[in-house]
């Protein structure tokens, strides 16, 4: 017999020589195309988080000391009263998301029912985040300083007749940088809904309209129900931005101070890592627990989507 | 014969080979990569305005290459002087960190040693003999320490600047009467006070002011080897009464009005100064040009702070300052000495003399005079001038690293009377503890 035309059961060569079928390609031709995406996430994304994850269980100084110090670092970040501080900012600071999604939300709904000029207001919206985040901190620096506008302003105002040191109360200081927060991603917010927004045929907000609905209501029990997935995904990135992302606000505007009452938990990352650099395996385990929060609240924020549109179904 | 033809026709083909191969070792060029600072130190503020090749750092290093036929130095600007230290040590753990850094001195070296190749065998002996600041770059300051760079580019002095209009109007005349008491600086704090002027303005975000001027009170009162102590935790901070001394008095300068009253965070105290809005402040003598400049050459005077313990060692019209810079040659560094050789020539007089045409600088060369400097007699930039033969070594490069960030994170908290200078005191110590582990 020739070999080419052997028996087609039992033996592992004849196996290998079954056509795949459509499905089995695809699967092959899916798995192939992501792959290379795969290799370099894993490369510059698993690899880091593993390291981070190893080193933090050291006494790591940046250079070749690290010996195994097991969860020393993560006690004595947990039991000292700093590392709670920095959480409370994050925390604080979170309430930039809940005011980013109301305003952006609104300005939404304006600029997708053309109100008049919301050509120029939908790019006006958008400056803020095509401006580097160091010149909006330093703005913002200006604007609160003892001198600047916005004391000089209250002052002609009569709002205040003593100028208030913004930066140099923690409740005001974090109020600013909340401010600031809105101020410089509303635009963005504000792009994601309108891209939402797109998605809905004009006839339903038409019949809203026509049934009497007002703004508001065509806002929030009209837009909001179907926006449930853009709300998530802008909510969890904005929820995500706030504890990664504020690092160049930080520097800008306070430095994290006063003290540390405006300092978060990636600016105290490059503190550890950058300014004092003793021990980087403690700048590793902040970057750890700082990786759980953030995914302890994405679980929570997915639920609660989820939930809402139970409810809306 | 033929064959003997061949053989010596190969082996003339393998010696012409072997010579072109040698030949090309001994002309394969050395290169140095240098890392220095954007700001503060061999790149002056009014140069960052020029080309790159203008800086005189650039042309220093082409002047090098000239006088070394087959070098090349490479320049890298840090845009961080402060976090450039762990990007030394990073860049050392991968193997490739510059042949020459310029870094900062004392405690931010010795953090670092691991990453630096010491020097004691390669620094020629008119440099340890004719430069200053030895201890600063000496591993734990200690006088038979290892030489772990060169204490350069400069000294660098910290006083009070004061605008005599601003004084006079006061009627005090600092040139003839400096207060050199607590009690006479406090009187005269407050006649300028009562003039309706800003009596001192300085930026605690970054507590500049304790750091050029409060440390001294602290350093007079408790001497640097309590404070390595306290850094070490060997003894406490809290128990340090020199240092609770100096945090009570600069918590009573804010108190009483006598500074700005936003010091803690606000960031713009030198423009307030230039533009004459306060009578005094702290600087460092890389900015007195500014200063002439800005309120003119009559009108700035400066002052060491006065002395709370006149008794004291350190007292007597010292300041703070010293080599603040230290220049380190890498341990990846295949050429230690060459990259020696280039720091010796950056601190030999002709290049101290080019570089002092571009930045205020107070030289670290012993041997030149105020008058080569071009200061007349009797000029303020003379009066700094003879400040180096008399300062006390920067405090903040005596903290050890870690203390010395809670230092400068919870100070400016001390000022404004948001944190007692006991309970500063206090988490410095946790600090010191903790680092002890």
């Amino acid at each position: 017999m020739h070999p080419r035309r052997g028996p087609r059961h039992g033996t592992a060569p004849c196996s290998l020589r079954t056509p795949l079928t459509r499905r089995q390609l695809r699967q092959r031709q899916a798995i192939l195309s992501v792959l290379p995406v795969i290799v370099v996430l894993l490369a510059i994304r698993a690899y880091p988080i593993v390291t981070a994850a190893a080193k933090s269980l050291t006494n790591w100084n940046g250079l070749f000391t690290s010996d195994f110090v097991g969860l020393a670092n993560y006690v004595r970040l947990l039991k000292g009263a700093v590392f709670w501080k920095l959480v409370r900012n994050n925390f604080v600071l979170l309430l930039n998301v809940p005011i980013q999604v109301f305003l952006g939300l609104v300005v939404a709904v304006l600029l997708h029912e053309r109100v008049w000029g919301w050509r120029f207001f939908r790019s006006l919206y958008y400056i803020p985040q095509i401006i580097s985040a160091v010149i909006i901190g330093y703005l913002f620096r200006t604007l609160f300083s003892m001198d600047g506008p916005v004391n000089i302003v209250a002052a002609r105002l009569g709002l205040m007749p003593v100028p208030l040191e913004w930066l140099g109360d923690t409740a005001t200081a974090l109020g600013v940088i909340v401010f600031c927060l809105v101020w410089s991603s509303l635009g963005w917010m504000a792009i994601v809904f309108m891209g939402g927004l797109s998605a809905i045929p004009d006839s339903v907000f038409e019949a809203a309209r026509i049934d009497g609905a007002g703004f508001w209501r065509r806002t929030f029990q009209v837009a909001v129900p179907m926006l449930a997935r853009v709300l998530e995904y802008a909510v969890m990135l904005s929820i995500v931005w706030t504890f990664t992302g504020l690092f160049p606000f930080i520097f800008s505007l306070t430095r994290g101070g006063p003290g540390y009452e405006t300092t978060t938990l990636d600016y105290m990352i490059y503190i550890k890592s950058f300014v004092s650099g003793v021990n980087l395996g403690e700048a590793c385990a902040i970057a750890v627990l700082l990786l759980v929060i953030i995914l302890a609240l994405t679980v929570v924020e997915m639920k609660a989507t989820n939930a809402v549109e139970d409810w809306s179904e | 014969m033929r064959k003997l033809l061949n053989i010596i026709v190969l082996l003339a083909l393998v010696l012409g080979l072997l010579l072109a191969v040698s030949g090309c070792a001994k002309k394969e060029p050395k290169k140095l990569t240098v890392w220095v600072p954007a700001r503060d130190a061999y790149i002056g503020p009014d140069e960052q305005k020029k080309a790159q090749e203008e800086w005189y750092i650039s042309q220093a290093f082409r002047r090098f290459e000239k006088a070394n036929p087959g070098v090349t130095v490479e320049l890298v600007a840090q845009s961080d002087a402060a976090a450039s230290h762990q990007l030394f040590k990073a860049a050392a753990v991968a193997g490739n960190a510059p042949d020459v850094g310029v870094l900062w001195s004392g405690q931010y070296i010795f953090g670092i040693k691991d990453a630096i190749r010491p020097i004691d065998d390669l620094v020629p002996k008119a440099d340890l003999e004719g430069l200053v600041g030895w201890e600063t770059v000496r591993e734990d300051f200690k006088p038979d320490g290892k030489i772990l760079g060169y204490g350069a580019y400069a000294v660098t002095l910290c006083f009070m600047f004061y605008n005599k209009d601003l004084v006079q109007k006061a009627g005090l005349d600092f040139e003839a009467n400096p207060p050199r008491t607590m009690a006479d600086f406090d009187a005269a704090l407050e006649k300028i006070k009562k003039t309706g002027v800003l009596p001192m303005v300085f930026d605690e975000s970054f507590p500049w002011f304790n750091l050029q001027v409060a440390v001294y009170w602290w350093y007079q009162l408790s001497g640097p080897d309590r404070i390595i102590k306290d850094c070490l935790g060997e003894e406490k901070f809290s128990e340090d009464k020199g240092l609770l001394a100096m945090l009570d008095y600069y918590h009573a300068l804010w108190k009483k009005g006598y500074v700005n009253r936003d010091a803690a965070t606000s960031t713009d105290y030198w423009a307030k100064f230039l533009q004459g809005k306060a009578a005094m402040t702290a600087g460092i003598s890389t900015t007195l040009t500014e200063a002439l400049a800005a309120l003119g050459d009559e009108n700035v005077g400066v002052i060491a702070p006065p002395d709370m313990d006149p008794n004291s060692p350190y007292a007597t019209g010292r300041v703070v300052g010293g080599t603040g810079g230290a220049v380190v040659v890498s341990k990846n560094s295949k050429n230690p000495e060459l990259a020696v050789k280039l720091i010796s020539f950056l601190c030999s007089k002709p290049e101290s003399l080019e570089l002092l045409k571009h930045q205020t600088f107070v030289p670290i060369r012993k041997d030149i005079t105020p008058a080569e400097m071009g200061y007349a007699p009797g000029s303020v930039q003379e009066k700094v001038f003879t400040y180096k033969d008399n300062y006390i070594y920067f405090v903040d490069n005596i903290l050890t690293p870690g203390v010395v960030d809670e230092y400068y994170k919870l100070v400016p908290l001390v000022l404004v009377g948001k944190m007692t200078p006991l309970d500063f005191a206090k988490a410095m110590d946790a600090k010191a503890a903790e680092l002890k582990k």
